[in-house]
């Protein structure tokens, strides 16, 4: 088994897809790097100078204004400030924000993973080498939430290792103590976790569809129209959605609907069933 | 020994128009060792027992068995000794050809160094490192048999190899074939190449409908049913009818020749009645139908065997 899901992973990143993406990604972190590089700096006093300049002209603006009824309000300049630094311990929201890129990268990636296994017939191919199809959808399932997990790992790394000399020498690491790198890298484990989920998902739908842009109209749909359908005409069933159960997980808050490890247990359930059932059609469907 | 058995197999499709039988019980033995050639017109079930036998396939009735393991259950056990080709070269475009290769070969284990065997073997040693998409037709299909001999297998099942492939090409998938053979695999080859077929297999099965109807060594499949026959050409047509007529040997003239029914072991009869008629043969030699002649003998004009049921 393990021969064949260290094939299987080859097979991932020998993929053109997964190559783009991955330069693509990297280019990301590089111009993150340094256009927070450039744009941080430590000069709060001028910063907060040119901010409240900016709001007395607003707000003088707004007094001179013959057709504005409302009046403007009181101007405390004194409650106006600016922190142009980069903070180190703002790297968490970061990530966070990076999750759902990184969900959706997975999600594709594990589609079009399967799909084009489908679309090129090597899938035929395969099980002319390894004819037991629960293994070799298992091994799939394996390759791509794995490869995605420690990919994305390895890209918030990069991100985060991105975004140090900008808070060492522009901004600042105030916070980031031993607490805050344990909660980032909590963070950080998360989003790849849920990106890993994805990946298997996406390949469920790959399995099911046998077609990368079916099986990502397929989750796409269901995630950007389906669900925001049952959240506006049935809040009650939100708790069971995949998208708010996600963000419970990876953004745990007095809002969500459940607890980080609720959220993460209802979507590994999802995911495990999508992956049994796709597993079921893939064994009894004939490859004609 | 029989390395493929297949008994009652059976295969329906469900479509939009119904049910399309598309196997409607087909029996097949493949001895070990040479070349089995598996003939049918298009439509006539070919791909599909091959696709039964390599487990892609499930059948609605019946067994296969592929060296010695139920095609269904059992076939993980014996993969590793079938090299297949399954229609048209399913191959990733985007990778070289040793990178196709090697992926696979990494499943059971396979190095490098077979690898580049298997390129050198079907001629591909100089361009296995261009990108498949790259490739024609006939290289993607040298590509797949190359595939298909990375395992050294004992049993090589190769689905119309020779599509896409100039001529050249299929002499010397012709000559690859014979060369396995005689290295003591079985090769089991669908084709509709006849011409091909009948130099290079040992034994041939004809597949019409769904069924297999003649099967066995390819000069007896020839002469099924034909009775025995020898051509005889000479210089003087109606006067050799004569002379064999006088003798008591049925013959006819057909064309240029005379059409005798007799046993090849009896020509030195034939050739005593001519000369005592002062008549010199320039040709005798036995009355063989060619393959084709047989194969659309037995495929034409038959009665459906089996069903095609609209529902």
């Amino acid at each position: 088994m393990s021969r064949i899901v260290r094939v299987e992973l080859a097979r991932f990143f020998a993929r053109r897809a997964v190559r783009v993406f991955g330069m693509l990604l990297l280019l990301g972190v590089l111009l993150a790097g340094t256009l927070t590089f450039v744009l941080s700096h430590r000069d709060v006093e001028a910063a907060t100078h040119a901010a409240r300049a900016s709001a007395a002209q607003e707000h003088a603006a707004c007094e001179q204004d013959p057709h504005n009824e409302g009046g403007c309000g009181e101007l405390d300049l004194s409650q106006i400030t600016a922190d142009p630094r980069f903070h180190l311990d703002g790297l968490e929201d970061v990530f966070r924000g990076a999750s759902i890129a990184f969900v959706m990268l997975g999600l594709g990636l594990g589609a079009s993973f399967v799909g084009a296994e489908w679309h090129h017939r090597t899938m035929t191919s395969l099980l002319t080498w390894e004819p037991r199809r629960v293994r070799v959808a298992a091994a799939k399932f394996a390759a791509v939430g794995g490869a995605v997990f420690f990919s994305v790992l390895a890209f918030e790394a990069l991100l985060g290792g991105a975004l140090v000399p900008a808070a060492v020498f522009r901004g600042t690491t105030q916070g980031a103590d031993a607490g805050w790198l344990v909660q980032t890298f909590g963070v950080a484990l998360k989003g790849a976790t849920l990106a890993s989920m994805g990946s298997m998902l996406g390949a469920a739908l790959g399995f099911v569809a046998r077609n990368s842009a079916v099986a990502l109209g397929i989750a796409f749909g269901w995630l950007a129209v389906g669900e925001n359908m049952i959240r506006n005409l049935r809040p009650g069933l939100m708790r069971w959605l995949i998208g708010d159960n996600a963000v419970s997980f990876i953004a745990p808050s007095f809002e969500a609907p459940r607890s980080a490890v609720g959220g993460a247990a209802i979507v590994a359930v999802y995911v495990a069933i999508a992956a049994v059932l796709a597993t079921r059609v893939f064994g009894r469907r004939d490859l004609a | 020994m029989a390395i493929i058995e297949i008994e009652g197999l059976r295969k329906e499709y469900r479509g939009k128009r119904g049910r399309t039988t598309a196997i409607g019980g087909l029996d097949l033995s493949v001895p070990e060792g040479g070349v089995f050639g598996f003939l049918g017109p298009n439509g006539s079930g070919k791909t599909t027992t091959i696709r039964c036998l390599l487990g892609l396939v499930r059948p609605s009735a019946g067994t296969c068995r592929i060296l010695g393991a139920d095609a269904q259950r059992d076939l993980h056990r014996v993969i590793g000794r079938i090299g297949s080709i399954v229609e048209s070269p399913a191959l990733f475009p985007t990778l070289s050809g040793r990178r196709n290769l090697s992926l696979l070969a990494r499943i059971d284990g396979i190095g490098p160094r077979a690898v580049d065997t298997a390129l050198e073997r079907v001629g591909l040693g100089e361009r296995a490192d261009d990108l498949v998409k790259g490739y024609s037709l006939g290289m993607r299909q040298r590509l797949a048999i190359g595939l298909a001999l990375l395992k050294d297998p004992a049993l090589v099942v190769l689905d119309e190899p020779a599509n896409g492939l100039d001529p050249a090409g299929i002499v010397e998938v012709r000559e690859l074939m014979r060369g396995l053979a005689r290295e003591g695999r079985t090769v089991f080859v669908s084709s509709h190449l006849l011409s091909e077929v009948q130099q290079t297999c040992d034994r041939v099965a004809i597949l019409a409908r769904g069924r297999a109807v003649a099967s066995g060594p390819v000069h007896e499949v020839l002469s099924a049913g034909r009775g025995a026959r020898m051509l005889v050409r000479v210089g003087d047509l109606p006067r050799g009818m004569d002379a064999l007529c006088a003798a008591g040997i049925p013959a006819a003239i057909r064309g240029d020749a005379i059409r005798v029914a007799l046993e090849p072991s009896d020509a030195p009869r034939v050739t005593r009645v001519l000369a005592d008629a002062g008549l010199y043969l320039s040709e005798l030699r036995p009355d063989d139908a060619d393959l084709e002649t047989v194969f659309l003998e037995l495929t034409r004009d038959r009665e459906p065997s089996i069903e095609e049921v609209q529902v």
